[in-house]
């Protein structure tokens, strides 16, 4: 259940609604215990003294869905998860709208967290993915991950 | 056979190059590919990225046919 050929990439905000889709979906397997995620928002941060009003995601495509495959692998692998999903924006999402989506199953609560949060960091450290904030003025400046 | 390299770049780099394609004459390996971009576009000189090979990071000295994909990726971030 990992990915399940869906794609990595989701063109705008994520619905925050795709969560407890996956959740039902997911439900069905009675030897999971747990389910653990992370949504990440884009945050009103202020630039030059403006607020980012939406992050612009672009992203070498091809390259991060084979990187997500690799890293989605070993982490079910290490964590022995039952079932996990990344869904990551692209294009304008505005502050305040989901740009991120992790979430993992397994039999019990330590695996399907502690897998959760390496997917978040690696999705981050590891993917092809750029960030353009973009600010009232018609300003921009690319994002810097702390 | 073509006798020229494209180059995809992302992020910043779109923004400082003004483009988001370089074409360069093919070269043997990547050390000679990155010796003659930074000729041609100092402003690479700029900025921190690193390079990928067929959607590969490359660490080392690679090998480059006219079929090698290649970026130029500044640092990440996504999330």
């Amino acid at each position: 259940m990992i990915l399940q050929g869906e794609q990595l990439f989701h063109q705008g905000a994520i619905p925050a609604g795709k969560l407890a889709d996956y959740i039902q979906q997911w439900g069905g397997d009675h030897s999971t215990g747990a389910f653990a995620s992370f949504l990440g928002q884009v945050r009103a941060d202020l630039v030059n003294n403006e607020p980012v009003t939406a992050i612009e995601y672009t992203a070498y495509e091809t390259m991060a869905e084979e990187k997500m495959q690799e890293i989605a692998t070993g982490v079910q692998q290490q964590y022995g998860l039952n079932a996990l999903q990344v869904k990551h924006s692209l294009g304008l999402v505005r502050s305040g709208e989901i740009c991120l989506m992790v979430i993992t199953a397994s039999a019990h609560r330590k695996a399907a967290i502690e897998g959760c949060n390496e997917l978040v960091e690696r999705v981050k450290k590891e993917l092809p993915i750029w960030g353009k904030e973009i600010t009232g003025s018609a300003n921009h400046q690319w994002k810097i991950n702390q | 056979m073509t006798d020229t390299l494209t180059i995809r770049c992302f992020g910043q780099l779109t923004d400082i190059l003004g483009s988001a394609r370089l074409e360069v004459p093919i070269t043997n390996d990547s050390e000679e590919l990155m010796h003659l971009l930074l000729k041609e576009y100092p402003l690479l000189k700029t900025t921190r990225f690193i390079v990928s090979v067929d959607r590969k990071v490359i660490r080392e000295k690679t090998v480059l046919t006219p079929g090698s994909e290649i970026a130029l990726l500044p640092p990440f971030s996504g999330g």
